[in-house]
């Protein structure tokens, strides 16, 4: 039963309401920009934006290594040709660099609702991305392969992709997500009706050779929403964690997440998160998103608008490998506009940053939040955008040095904007916690 | 002094949540008792006639068109949010259709919007299901955004003059009775 539906006569107007009151707030919200925020104990770097001048792009990705180096991967449309890039800076913290085709021109993109995922590892570049079936038929016309592209030296080149999915089947296989583990093995995970079923089901893979090849999928789980990106993180352990939004009875929907402590060849029965008990019977696509500190504790964030249908983002943390998780905290504040598509980044010593969109009828903002003492409490808000924005994403190396991108509307064009931000140096102190030097 | 435009603003805002709240109540309580059965009936937010800003956006068509909104002022326009990768949004897609097929394209018109720019297989989805349909490219997403639409698929109706009355989020069996009675109650100027 769809939500409305449980509404008394005469009160389902109450979501139509709220987007009236939003249009309306909309107007006289104000978030504290950057320039503003300078009293926050981070150093922002320079930002930087590169202008494409073409149809369409989706994205970024972005990650952040150990020396600083910024990269971004994308998909740009033009002249109805989808082509994935990639670009990494020339120095630390850096603009990007010349812009690289990542798949190959018989490799046609299918997809340009989510960017690829971007996954890093010394001169190992990996990036995911949906094909258009080879297999596609007039009565399946929806269809797509994953893929992982590979480069070996520091994404200057790329090699022909490798199809993830083990099924053959012209079928979707899309909302991926990619993660490096700390012993070298890549591991995926996405959404696959492979099955038949009227929901799809959560899949994974990894691959121990750098990409050159995949292993046997594994299905995890049933009842998976069919348009809620996966999300993946590996502690420095090697659990792996994967994410995703779940069907219950009812059209309950609620993130939930599994580990898997064997390398990923098994995996726990999903736990949920937040207890959100949205009943919705549409697509939400909206993913969470995953970090793990040294210390092991798993944080999520996450989107819902629970039982009173009111749009929030949540985080929660698990500090038993996710069998058990915190009680859920409100991160948006704004009572003027609708938050959306939460992205979090976590390094070693439990710093947090978390970027998010904030939507009205007439603006698109992106802004960030973030937390040194491992989730406890989180800064106010900060807008990073100046034109209408949207797709925020995050990376943090073990420096504490943050990455933020996001999609700018500078129309006809399109800006990708990178911001970087750094904390300052943590101590650790009696409790085990950090906190920032004085 | 800096506290002052902070107060005023406040003030404003109240001010404007009030104006506004009293015009949704006017409206509910305005209407025909038969019409907010209708909206209940096919769980739909009903909203009071409410302009917005999307009349001039020109988006372009399956068929290669540019289309505007306001090309559609005049009728009572469905006008439904879906994505190819979106199952419910598929599965209403022929409701959506018989519906158009009981009313005169000249007084209803069933648009349908996607931002899953697909054009070759659209048609071919499309034409499985025998479905003639407009489809809008909304490929910035600058009509969702518009009208606020945050999960597919999202269906809202407009007035002939434009201004949007109601609004369903997920699936609908978009051809059954109280579907048709709700569009040709808004068709008379009484939603």
């Amino acid at each position: 039963m769809p939500c409305l539906a449980r509404r008394p006569h005469g009160t389902g107007c109450r979501v139509g309401m709220r987007i009236a009151l939003v249009c309306l707030l909309a107007l006289h919200a104000v978030l504290p920009t950057l320039a503003r925020a300078s009293n926050l104990p981070v150093l922002f770097g320079k930002k930087h934006q590169m202008t494409r001048n073409v149809k369409a792009v989706v994205g970024p990705s972005v990650q952040i290594d150990e020396q600083g180096y910024l990269a971004a991967t994308w998909v740009e449309e033009d002249k109805d040709t989808r082509t994935i890039f990639f670009a990494k800076s020339d120095e630390p913290g850096g603009p990007l660099g010349a812009p690289v085709r990542v798949n190959r021109p018989e490799e046609t993109p299918y997809y340009r609702q989510e960017a690829p995922a971007l996954a890093i590892r010394g001169t190992d570049v990996f990036v995911t991305w949906s094909s258009t079936h080879p297999k596609s038929t007039p009565e399946q016309p929806f269809s797509s392969e994953l893929r992982l592209s590979r480069s070996g030296d520091g994404g200057k080149t790329f090699d022909p992709s490798t199809v993830v999915n083990d099924d053959g089947q012209a079928i979707n296989h899309t909302f991926d997500s990619l993660q490096v583990a700390p012993d070298g093995a890549i591991h995926l995970a996405w959404i696959d009706g492979r099955e038949g079923k009227k929901d799809p089901g959560t899949f994974v893979a990894k691959s121990t050779d750098r990409g050159r090849s995949i292993s046997q999928n594994i299905k995890i789980d049933d009842n998976t929403c069919v348009c809620c990106r996966t999300a993946l993180a590996t502690s420095s352990d090697g659990i792996l964690y994967v994410a995703w939004r779940k069907i219950f009875e009812g059209n309950i929907r609620e993130t939930v997440v599994s580990r898997s402590t064997d390398g990923g060849r098994s995996f726990s029965p999903p736990v949920i998160v937040g207890h959100d008990r949205w009943m919705y019977q549409a697509c939400p696509h909206r993913p969470a998103s995953l970090g793990v500190d040294q210390q092991g504790r798993l944080y999520v964030v996450w989107y819902t608008e629970g039982a009173d249908e009111t749009p929030a983002i949540y985080l929660a943390y698990s500090d038993d490998q996710g069998a058990t998780f915190s009680p859920k905290r409100q991160l948006n504040v704004s009572k003027g506009t609708f938050p959306d598509h939460p992205q979090m980044a976590v390094d070693q010593n439990g710093q947090v940053v978390i970027v998010w969109e904030e939507q009205s009828p007439v603006r698109r903002e992106v802004v960030m939040s973030y937390s040194i003492d491992r989730g406890r409490s989180f800064s106010k808000p900060v807008k990073l955008n100046e034109k209408n924005a949207q797709t925020p994403t995050v990376s943090i190396n073990s420096q504490g040095t943050v990455v933020m991108g996001w999609k700018e509307h500078a129309m006809p064009a399109h800006r990708l904007v990178l911001q970087t931000m750094r904390f300052p140096a943590p101590a650790i102190t009696a409790e085990g916690t950090h906190a920032p030097a004085p | 002094m800096r506290r002052l435009p902070s107060m005023t603003s406040r003030r404003r805002v109240a001010a404007s949540l009030a104006a506004l709240l009293s015009v949704i109540g006017a409206a509910a309580d305005g209407a025909s008792p038969g019409a907010q059965d209708l909206f209940a009936q096919l769980r739909m937010t009903r909203m009071a006639p409410s302009p917005h800003s999307a009349a001039a956006l020109s988006m372009p068509s399956l068929d290669g068109r540019a289309v505007r909104l306001e090309d559609y002022t005049g009728k009572v326009v469905v006008l439904n949010f879906w994505a190819t990768w979106c199952g419910p949004c598929k599965e209403e897609m022929p409701s959506l259709a018989r519906l158009q097929a009981q009313f005169d394209p000249e007084q209803v018109r069933v648009v349908t919007v996607t931002a899953d720019v697909q054009p070759q297989g659209i048609k071919e989805f499309l034409r499985q299901l025998d479905i003639r349909l407009p489809v809008l490219f909304d490929e910035d997403q600058e009509l969702s955004r518009m009208f606020m639409v945050r999960g597919l698929p999202t269906t809202v109706v407009l007035a002939q003059d434009g201004r949007q009355v109601g609004r369903a989020v997920g699936p609908r069996a978009w051809d059954s009775a109280a579907a048709v009675e709700l569009v040709r109650h808004v068709l008379k100027g009484t939603p």
